[in-house]
């Protein structure tokens, strides 16, 4: 009976936490609060002064829009976000080196974005001194964005929502480096992280497990002198003894100073989120945190001229590894890695729209005919369907189109009625229901999008030639149905076809489809 | 009335109308420089061919400075500096001339100034104006300005399309590519709002490539990076002299 209640009260919270971000866009709107910067407890000063950049919510979102945008690239494929993703703490999961324009790759594994309000420099080799003009490098990059800042600027020039948006930020509607340059640094000094739960138990609110602990305390013995708590890092920079690249062949620091001294030394980087940020070191060539702590397991003896501080490391057993590792998850910052404010606002549903500041207009006198225009045209958009998918993109966009066409008419005349209608539109079951059906089904363009997972995940189990049939069944409230006929035997041995289900969600910030659940 | 009057024989006032007076004696003048670059004797052509010190024929594609920091000098001590900068760029006319609207009144014996970007302002984050990073004169992958950019074509170099590129920064020892100047005047120059002060400055370009190191084109075709940037910096550090009429 208890357990029914709970399971109630939370699928109702869920319903209200899904409705309530479905609702207008809002999920993405950016207040006043969730700018305020608030140090963490612990944290030392920033080094970024916040006082001469200070985030504003419009701010914040211009800066955001453009991190998300692959206008700042040559050839407009690659974002910042390209490299920098979100649930990867703003590295890029699995890669190596990332890609470029034209394909090509870089030649340094893209580093976490957190916390840099804290940091000295920028880069592995910190040849960027500053946080607001770090951007320029991966823009001019040939291998990265391959772009020119001036030819940046110009692009953003054309486009009439980046005009409006400056303005709306700068009150000056030409974009200049500077004001493109502070709203990137106004998104990216908020990314902070210190709410893991080793923060958490720092703050006496969270407990840590017995390995944990364990692991924490061996950190603080060999790692913490470089990794130093609470950013894990001491901003130096150091050789690990890892050895040149026989490929990239970076030599690190000393490509900036030119010292004979710092040849292979890199940036001590931060080990928050650690877990999720994988692959590892300055070309990305660990994959596993197994494989990190093997290597420093053996630095001391390392012929490739570690810091001095690596020869004193000891040799750690299996057990001590495994403990640190735990320790290490314990800095996965789910709260950071899930932070809408963050997200990708969305190239369209949830572009954040200059806000037009109400202007001195004049009330007219409100026209029946228009009204009862717009009410017949909202009321004639339908769902359509093509090859059975239904084309929720377009519905949206036609219903979107209706009230923008409103705001238009009245932005510099006053008439309620037809701000009423504007409004009653945006908040009519309608249009709640095509966002709402966008997010849960997307918008694929053909068929097989949803079925090939389906098919994917069932090879594990059934080899491909006996897959007989696949099929899109439809739509389901979780999302759309997959079924999958294959070859197989009953009990007693006798060949039979077997059908599997599968649920198929749409994941809205990866824009892909993912199987939830097979029956 | 009695209030007015005791204002005007108290000790303050007389204080207040000395510093006011005192004040308003130093007027603000405007002072033009106009920039001339030569390369030798001759006033730069970029289309021309010219020879360096061990004979190498060239082209000059492109020839830009900074110049900062603009000191006056008086025998008296009290010297004024301009924090502004200025880019001086071949390739544009308006910015061979510049205007420096308040420099005091008086008579001077020289001018100091930076060809270069202190290290303040390369360390401080986003700059404008003269300074702004879209201006083709930063470094994004090492932060900091281009000092001096001398671009072209010889023959001898052997890089591809035989170019010869010489871009010099850096603000950090040992590294340190910022080179202050000093420009004499023969005679004190007077500076007076009734009659604004011109001063021609040659800059001869081919004091890059010589004294004290002899530049071979073939051997060290381009220098992009701290990498010999004091060599070249050491070189045109005595490119400039006054034009005197």
């Amino acid at each position: 009976m208890k357990k029914s209640f709970l399971a109630i009260l939370f699928s109702l919270f869920i319903l209200v936490l899904l409705f309530s971000f479905i609702d207008n866009g809002s999920f993405f709107l950016i207040t006043k609060q969730d700018v305020a910067f608030k140090k963490p407890k612990g944290f030392p000063k920033p080094l970024y002064d916040l006082e001469t950049n200070k985030p504003t919510p419009e701010g914040f979102m211009l800066g955001r829009k453009l991190f998300y945008d692959p206008i700042l690239s040559k050839d407009n494929t690659v974002s910042c976000a390209t490299c920098h993703q979100q649930f990867a703490a703003f590295a890029q999961t699995d890669h190596s080196f990332s890609h470029g324009v034209n394909g090509l790759f870089g030649k340094r594994n893209a580093p976490a974005l957190q916390n840099l309000i804290w940091r000295d420099a920028f880069m592995v080799d910190g040849g960027v001194n500053h946080l607001d003009l770090q951007p320029i490098a991966p823009i001019t990059n040939p291998l990265e964005m391959n772009e020119d800042l001036g030819s940046v600027l110009k692009k953003l020039q054309q486009n009439k929502d980046y005009v409006a948006l400056f303005k709306e930020v700068y009150n000056d509607s030409v974009i200049s480096s500077n004001h493109f340059l502070k709203s990137l640094s106004q998104f990216l000094s908020l990314l902070i992280s210190a709410d893991s739960r080793y923060d958490r138990y720092k703050r006496g609110k969270d407990t840590l497990s017995k390995s944990e602990l364990n692991g924490l305390k061996l950190f603080r013995a060999n790692c913490a002198s470089c990794h130093a708590e609470p950013l894990f890092t001491d901003n130096s920079y150091r050789s690990n003894g890892i050895g040149v690249n026989p490929v990239i062949k970076d030599s690190g620091r000393y490509l900036i100073t030119r010292l004979p001294d710092d040849l292979m030394k890199f940036k001590v980087p931060s080990l928050r989120n650690i877990e999720v940020s994988y692959p590892y070191m300055h070309d990305g060539r660990f994959y596993s945190l197994k494989q990190v702590l093997n290597h420093y397991s053996k630095v001391s003896s390392s012929k490739n001229n570690p810091d001095p501080i690596l020869k004193n490391m000891p040799s750690l057993n299996e057990q001590e590894q495994k403990d640190i590792i735990s320790f290490l998850k314990t800095l996965t910052d789910k709260a950071f890695l899930r932070d809408k404010r963050f997200m990708d606002p969305g190239s369209y549903v949830f572009n954040p729209k200059p806000i037009v500041k109400p202007e001195t207009k004049t009330a007219t006198p409100v026209d029946e005919n228009i009204i009862t225009k717009y009410k017949t045209e909202w009321e004639s958009v339908k769902l359509t369907t093509i090859d059975g998918i239904p084309q929720y993109a377009s519905y949206i966009d036609k219903l979107d189109e209706i009230p923008q066409n409103i705001s238009r008419l009245i932005k510099n005349q006053k008439n309620t009625a037809l701000e009423n209608l504007r409004s009653e539109f945006l908040a009519s079951k309608k249009h709640k229901e095509a966002i709402k059906n966008y997010m849960i089904f997307g918008q694929p363009t053909n068929k097989s999008e949803i079925i090939e997972p389906c098919k994917k995940q069932l090879k594990i189990e059934v080899s491909e030639t006996d897959i007989v049939d696949s099929q899109l069944r439809g739509q389901s409230k979780k999302g759309w149905v997959v079924l999958v006929k294959y070859n197989s035997k009953n009990k007693s041995g006798e060949a039979i076809i077997k059908t599997a289900s599968f649920d198929v969600k749409y994941n809205p910030i990866e824009k892909n489809f993912v199987v939830l659940k097979t029956n | 009335m009695n209030i007015v009057r005791k204002i005007i024989i108290s000790p303050f006032f007389v204080v207040f109308l000395t510093v006011f007076f005192s004040f308003k004696s130093s007027q603000k003048a405007k002072v033009s420089i106009q920039f001339k670059n030569y390369v030798g004797n001759a006033i730069l052509q970029l289309d021309s061919t010219y020879k360096n010190s061990l004979g190498q024929d060239f082209i000059i594609a492109n020839f830009k400075y900074y110049i900062g920091n603009i000191t006056f000098k008086k025998t008296d001590g009290k010297n004024y500096t301009t924090k502004e900068y200025f880019l001086i760029n071949e390739h544009e006319e308006d910015s061979k001339q510049i205007t420096l609207n308040d420099v005091p009144e008086g008579s001077y014996t020289s001018i100091e100034f930076i060809i270069g970007v202190d290290s303040a302002h390369n360390c401080s984050g986003l700059q404008e104006g003269a300074l702004d990073p879209t201006n083709g004169m930063f470094w994004a992958w090492n932060t900091g300005y281009v000092f001096l950019k001398l671009d072209g074509h010889a023959p001898a170099s052997k890089s591809s399309g035989n170019v010869f590129e010489y871009h010099i920064g850096g603000y950090k020892q040992p590294t340190n590519s910022i080179r202050k100047i000093t420009v004499s005047f023969k005679d004190d120059k007077i500076v007076s709002a009734a009659n604004t002060l011109t001063l021609s400055i040659k800059a001869d370009a081919l004091e890059v490539l010589k004294t004290p190191t002899t530049i071979d084109f073939s051997k060290l075709p381009s220098v992009t990076d701290t990498r010999n940037a004091a060599t070249i910096a050491n070189n045109y550090m005595d490119m400039f002299s006054l034009l005197e009429k």
